[in-house]
């Protein structure tokens, strides 16, 4: 969900279940320390800069905020690349300057502005780096 | 009578040639023993207990947790200290519960598993004694057997800084792991482990799952550490092992 400025959104939403609060669909490690799964979010903006590496995925935004001040955040899938390497996936697949969404995404517990996210579209709302290539679900 | 004759010698002969096939399923080396190499696709055991059951993996439901055991989980806090996070070696139980692929090579003297999982690895020695280095390991130190077709890797002397998954169920360094591995067929392995931890658990307990070959898989380089920005900036805390070793032994 956005906002009506199309931009940012943050919703408080608790999660019922406990296991999905502790454990991550793909990272190896607990999140539940870095980040606040009990609120989430979602996020618009421009892909500024991608780290294609491990041991997972980062993506750099410029968000336009309710007030129309420009927000740089760093969000992380989880993914790590060799997962999406044997899923068809390149790096060129999201070029920088994309216009991109965060879904189902939780703060950092430090308040930066840094995310774990459940998934990325593009503004469209196509998946990228979902599933294999070619046959993407979200 | 000639008839009932002919038709038990069929019998006989059809029973032998189905033993023959299934025997032939199941690739093996020149010793004779089955042949476990290959890259597995293995299923993420975030939780060993049953409320992580799903698919190729099952739990035992309600794990046996001694007070202290019980204590422990309950008082897990991963925002204090992740030494996953931390890109530590994750030991035998923690990293044979990722994702990633693994690969079995195994020779007639040798068996190693090789982690995609931060590119780590542990070689076992098959000539069924000890080669303890003596001194405790994230890793343990494992001794192999073989029960008919099975491999049996026992594996103890863990130096009690790691836990058994993501939940964060706790061991000690009293654990000792039981991994049974049975090649089932031409692609599919049987993976049985069983957790004995007398501080932390009061009966020894099994997860069991499948494992499937992955024959158009390499294994790929993974840093853990190329990239742990979490770490860096802060976010995820190392673990202090300071009082790490603070639980009663059985005697006492």
């Amino acid at each position: 969900m956005l906002n009506p400025a199309g931009n940012m959104l943050k919703t408080p939403f608790m999660l019922a279940a406990f296991l999905l609060v502790q454990i991550p669909a793909q990272a190896h490690h607990s999140i539940t320390g870095e980040f606040d799964t009990a609120v989430t979010f979602e996020l618009r903006g421009t892909l500024t800069k991608l780290d294609w590496a491990n041991p997972h995925l980062w993506y750099y935004l410029d968000v336009v905020n309710d007030a129309g001040v420009v927000e740089q955040w760093q969000c992380t899938t989880g993914q790590n690349p060799n997962r999406l390497i044997r899923a068809g996936w390149k790096k060129e697949d999201l070029p920088i300057g994309s216009v991109i969404r965060t879904l189902r995404s939780n703060p950092a517990r430090d308040e930066s502005n840094t995310c774990i996210v459940g998934g990325i579209t593009f503004d469209d709302g196509t998946p990228v780096f979902s599933g294999n290539k070619g046959e993407t679900t979200q | 009578m000639n008839k009932t004759l002919t038709g038990i010698t069929t019998c006989f002969l059809l029973l032998g040639s189905v033993v023959l096939v299934q025997a032939q399923e199941i690739p093996r080396l020149g010793n004779g023993k089955p042949d476990l190499n290959g890259i597995w696709a293995r299923p993420y055991v975030a939780d060993m207990g049953g409320a992580g059951n799903g698919r190729n993996q099952i739990g035992p439901g309600e794990l046996p947790f001694t007070d202290l055991g019980r204590q422990n989980f309950e008082n897990y806090n991963p925002s204090t200290g992740d030494y996953t996070g931390s890109c530590l070696p994750f030991g035998l139980m923690r990293a044979m519960n990722s994702p990633d692929p693994i690969q079995f090579m195994q020779t007639e003297t040798h068996f190693a598993y090789l982690y995609e999982q931060n590119t780590w690895f542990k070689v076992i020695n098959l000539d069924g004694n000890d080669h303890s280095p003596g001194v405790p390991t994230w890793f343990g130190n494992t001794v192999a057997s073989w029960d008919g077709d099975t491999l049996v890797l026992t594996t103890s002397e863990f130096n009690g800084k790691t836990r058994l998954d993501t939940l964060g169920h706790p061991h000690s360094d009293q654990l000792t792991v039981t991994e049974r591995l049975t090649r089932r067929d031409a692609t599919t392995m049987d993976y049985e482990v069983t957790i004995n931890d007398p501080i932390y658990y009061s009966a020894p307990w099994s997860n069991k799952r499948v494992f499937t070959l992955q024959e158009d898989f390499e294994l790929i380089e993974y840093s853990c550490e190329e990239n742990n920005k979490s770490m860096w900036e802060g976010r995820i805390k190392p673990p202090n092992y300071d009082n790490w070793h603070t639980y009663p032994t059985p005697e006492e």
